[in-house]
């Protein structure tokens, strides 16, 4: 009797336990390490070899609300990497509802930097097919985009004078929860032997890591702990060159406090994952437990 | 008619294409970037398409009261006043189109992903069994790749998170590759029958 107990636990305690297994871990402010993958350190290393090239970063930003817990600190903390070595910044987005995503993490970021927009960065906006996008940026980024999201005419922004295409782009990352980054290494990597690197939701890290043992793809973020990696790297980066103390010490205390929490953002879901990844395995194994007593009591009739 | 221009429309341009991407001549270019302009515009015209089919299925949902038809209401009311909202008040940040998006579509729709964690709670403790020895080592690898993906399971067990990588990188990169092999040949096999013209449920089933 007891052991189906363990087999029809009622589903609404399941899930005021995996409810607990978030909240705690927040209120709580557990603060667990950050241990750095060679497939994330690899883009980050791709970034820090951009600088004084010339060459910029193109970021599309391929996701929507739905998976931006997930995609959307690794996309500022890349935006945040490459603004710190003042590398050029491009923002496209292939879905539209990614628009939104890209206004508010380039936003956000050039704000924390100081950025400016047109000069520092540009935010293009959205373009559709994704694959046309994709090949015709290998002839003249200003046919493919007009203008930039704002309405600024691009061949009136001097950013654009000097990055026309993928051979002004050293690093191309498609974020998304999609399966548009292989469109990415089939189209600019593919054809215009273009770097790509991919940031993914964890359930799609398993269809690109073909792509990273090639070296198709150049590195990738999966999941939140692809992003609270990238967020360890800079912060790594930062301590050492004390930029961001700086930074925060010309802020008012109120801004200081929110670029704080933002950039560890990706290691603050951490903690709930964390959580929540073990209370499933206790639950898996509390059925099996459950299953293998109660079938061998079957056998023995 | 219907059915055989469009099938000699995509079987030339099928061939032309094919054949373009082998010429390396300035004008052999010049058609391929004259085409990416094309797709452009047609893209944004099956958005249109897109559009429109939506308002005609809510429509219609509403038109015949069908169950939920409410939330039909809810989807053509958000479309128009987030559209016109977007045309009165630009889209620029800090717009009042954008608080829309960042703080009610946003949530909502991050809300939605996140109730996953719930039935996948449910669904893993139901149906995740030790039936058989496959259904085991697919248990033991799920539990493994489960926990080195968190900082906890290098603190259970110090090579967790390089044994997740392994089992990411050697068997699971294998069988993604073979899927992926079997897609892309897939691929290239329904593109070939789009061309020649035997696979023509891109019509819309009318042949």
């Amino acid at each position: 009797m007891k052991l189906k107990a363990l087999l029809n636990i009622d589903r609404r305690i399941i899930y005021l336990i995996m409810l607990l297994s978030v909240i705690i871990p927040l209120v709580a402010k557990l603060d667990l390490p950050t241990k750095v993958t060679s497939e994330v350190e690899s883009i980050f290393n791709a970034i820090e070899a951009l600088q004084g090239t010339g060459k910029a970063v193109l970021i599309s930003i391929d996701y929507d609300p739905s998976t931006a817990p997930e995609l959307h600190p690794m996309s500022k903390a890349v935006m945040r990497h490459a603004m710190l070595r003042r590398i050029p910044v491009l923002g496209i987005t292939l879905l539209p509802q990614g628009i939104g995503m890209g206004v508010d993490a380039l936003g956000t970021t050039a704000r924390e930097y100081g950025a400016k927009s047109l000069e520092d960065y540009v935010f293009l906006g959205f373009q559709t097919p994704p694959l046309s996008v994709m090949l015709g940026l290998g002839e003249d980024i200003r046919r493919v985009f007009p203008e930039t999201y704002d309405k600024v005419p691009t061949d009136t922004i001097p950013l654009l004078e000097r990055i026309k295409n993928y051979d002004d782009i050293g690093l191309t990352i498609s974020i998304s929860g999609t399966s548009i980054p292989m469109s990415w290494v089939a189209t600019a990597g593919t054809r215009f032997n273009q770097p790509v690197a991919a940031g993914v939701t964890a359930v799609s890290a398993a269809d690109l890591y073909p792509f990273l043992q090639t070296n198709q793809l150049v590195g990738m973020m999966g999941g939140v702990k692809g992003g609270a990696e990238y967020e360890e790297l800079l912060d790594r980066l930062e301590a050492r060159l004390g930029t961001a103390e700086q930074r925060f010490a010309a802020m008012t205390a109120e801004d200081a406090a929110m670029y704080k929490t933002d950039r560890y953002m990706a290691r603050q879901i951490m903690n709930p994952q964390s959580i929540a990844h073990l209370t499933i395995i206790a639950f898996v194994l509390l059925g099996n437990v459950g299953y293998l007593l109660t079938e061998r009591g079957r056998k023995r009739g | 008619m219907k059915t055989t221009i469009p099938l000699a429309i995509t079987a030339i341009m099928g061939v032309i294409m094919f054949v373009q991407y082998f010429v390396p001549h300035q004008s052999s270019e010049n058609f391929y970037f004259f085409m990416l302009d094309w797709t452009r515009v047609i893209g944004i015209f099956a958005l249109l398409i897109g559009l429109s089919s939506l308002i005609r299925l809510h429509g219609q949902k509403i038109k015949r009261q069908v169950p939920g038809w409410g939330y039909s209401i809810v989807v053509i009311v958000s479309l128009i006043s987030m559209a016109c909202v977007g045309l009165f008040d630009g889209v620029q940040e800090g717009s009042l189109f954008m608080k829309l998006y960042l703080y009610l579509m946003a949530p909502l729709q991050s809300t939605m992903f996140a109730l996953l964690a719930f039935y996948i709670t449910s669904a893993a403790y139901r149906a995740f069994r030790a039936r058989s020895w496959q259904a085991t080592l697919l248990l033991i690898s799920g539990v493994i790749v489960m926990l080195g993906r968190i900082p906890l399971g290098d603190m259970i067990w110090s090579n967790m998170s390089e044994t997740t990588r392994w089992i990411m990188i050697l068997p699971t990169t294998a069988a993604m590759r073979g899927i992926r092999l079997g897609v892309g040949l897939g691929m290239i096999a329904t593109s070939l029958k789009i061309v020649l013209g035997i696979e023509r449920s891109y019509l819309g089933g009318r042949v």
